[in-house]
């Protein structure tokens, strides 16, 4: 019986290795073509298939931010520009990740029970969502032809600012190859960080990715498709809340504690952290106990430190920053991040610290 | 299912921001519930609507067309925050009778059906 079986073995093996050899599912990036070439057997009819999916990231963008402010809240705006060579517009658009979400005020509440009272319910739903909806509007602005909102994720305490072209014809189809679109803003209280800004192209059939088997390979390739398929550009963004009441060794912390993410996201290296770092060991015991000396100094220290290395960095305008500088996408992928020039401090990062800065030492010499 | 309510308002606010005017919604549940059976077969493509979790949205009867330029923008900005939180997702039809299927709940994929 035993026999049997091994000769049934032997002729079958050969047979099962050829037919998995030929039949393998496989996920090839062309450079070429800037393609994905996907290669499966199609869930629904068992027939193994081609198909392609176009990379989003065929597209050139840089972003100018800049803020303006006549006291509260700051306004932010931002340029986007796709620059000459690219193959897509950039049709998605997100600054991703604001480590807030926000408390809506005077939010009207849903005391009524949908079960006892439906009708009461459901007017008090509407009310509240309308409450949501102005808010969101007075928040986050888009040019004609785009729309804008507000992404929150509470789980995670995050919100994001997103905007996508309209959805009538005559709406934008997303900013053109050599173009730059305007008209991007968020006005908040909070002062400036760094966040990055979520970008991708638009292509023909965004879609590409749906269909494929539910498989531990699929997963797992359609999660490392979609982590290369965008671009990060860095922006200054409302990341930093302001104390209230005020109070400037805490909010010297919070600065702090934001400027440490950014050795993560290479915004800045880890020398200048540490200098920095020590800086602000000085700072925010010296705001503590009032010694404006010391704080000056320290703040002095680490203005030299940002603009020794960003020649022309200046903050004359108070709360103003419209430095006239556009933002590159960062390199992402090991081979990008090997080329890139070494910088011991990103320029939105220095800008970002700048601004704050000049933001404590005003409300210091105002006596808060 | 108030979960489900809540989510649809909060859709159809989503849809307004857009631009839409009226939102045409079908085939939520039948009154006494069971299946919609459309096609005499008890089965596809009509069995997910049973309890009012999964919902028809016909952009066409409302007079609120998608041109076949604009899919993909409106598949970006309905699917591409699949990743944050959004309390429904939607199932793309744009071919035979062109309409969305709404997932109210539960469901955290965006499709695009061949059908």
């Amino acid at each position: 019986m035993k026999f049997i079986q091994f000769i049934r073995f032997v002729l079958l093996a050969p047979g099962l290795c050829l037919g998995l050899a030929h039949a393998q599912d496989s996920a090839v990036y062309d450079t070429q073509q800037n393609l994905w070439k996907l290669y499966y057997q199609d869930p629904e009819t068992s027939q193994w298939v081609n198909k392609t999916y176009e990379a989003r990231t065929a597209i050139r963008p840089t972003i100018k931010s800049r803020i303006f402010s006549n006291g509260i809240p700051f306004s932010y705006q931002y340029t986007v520009r796709n620059q000459r060579g690219a193959k897509q517009n950039i049709s998605v658009i997100s600054i991703w990740g604001i480590p807030l979400v926000y408390t809506i005020p005077n939010l009207p509440f849903v005391t009524a029970n949908a079960k006892t009272d439906p009708e009461t319910e459901d007017k008090q739903q509407w009310v509240q969502l309308e409450a949501k909806k102005k808010f969101e509007t007075g928040v986050v602005q888009a040019p004609r032809g785009w729309s804008a909102g507000l992404r929150v994720d509470e789980k995670e305490g995050k919100t994001s600012f997103v905007w996508t072209p309209g959805l009538k014809d005559t709406d934008s189809y997303g900013v053109e190859p050599g173009r730059s679109q305007s008209g991007f803003a968020v006005l908040r209280p909070e002062l400036p960080g760094v966040a990055r800004t979520y970008l991708q192209g638009r292509i023909a059939e965004p879609w590409g990715l749906d269909g494929l088997p539910e498989t531990l390979f699929w997963t797992a390739k359609v999660d490392e498709i979609e982590a290369q398929d965008y671009l990060l550009v860095p922006v200054l963004a409302p990341v930093i809340p302001v104390p209230n009441p005020y109070n400037g060794a805490e909010l010297a912390r919070q600065l702090k504690a934001h400027v440490q993410t950014w050795l993560k996201y290479g915004h800045i290296n880890a020398d200048l952290l540490t200098r920095l770092n020590r800086q602000f060991d000085v700072l925010i015991p010296a705001l503590d106990i009032g010694n404006k000396q010391a704080a000056r100094a320290a703040v002095r220290a680490m203005r030299k430190e940002c603009a020794d290395r960003h020649p022309g960095l200046t903050d004359e305008k108070i709360g103003e920053d419209d430095d006239d500088h556009d933002a590159q996408a960062m390199p992402r992928m090991p081979v990008q991040r090997a080329a890139a020039p070494a910088l011991a401090i990103d320029r939105v990062a220095a800008r970002a610290l700048a601004f704050d800065l000049r933001y404590l030492m005003e409300r210091m010499d105002a006596g808060q | 299912m108030p979960q489900s309510q809540i989510n649809l308002q909060s859709m159809i606010n989503a849809f307004a921001a857009e631009g839409w005017g009226t939102v045409a919604l079908n085939d939520a549940s039948l009154y006494w519930g069971g299946s919609y059976d459309i096609t005499s077969n008890w089965g596809a493509p009509h069995k997910a609507h049973r309890d009012g979790r999964e919902i028809d949205i016909s952009f066409a009867r409302a007079q609120n067309p998608v041109s076949i330029s604009k899919q993909n923008d409106f598949y970006d900005k309905f699917c591409k925050s699949k990743k944050v939180h959004i309390p429904f997702s939607i199932l793309h039809h744009y071919v035979r009778v062109p309409h969305f299927h709404v997932f109210l709940e539960k469901q955290q994929a965006c499709f695009k059906s061949e059908h």
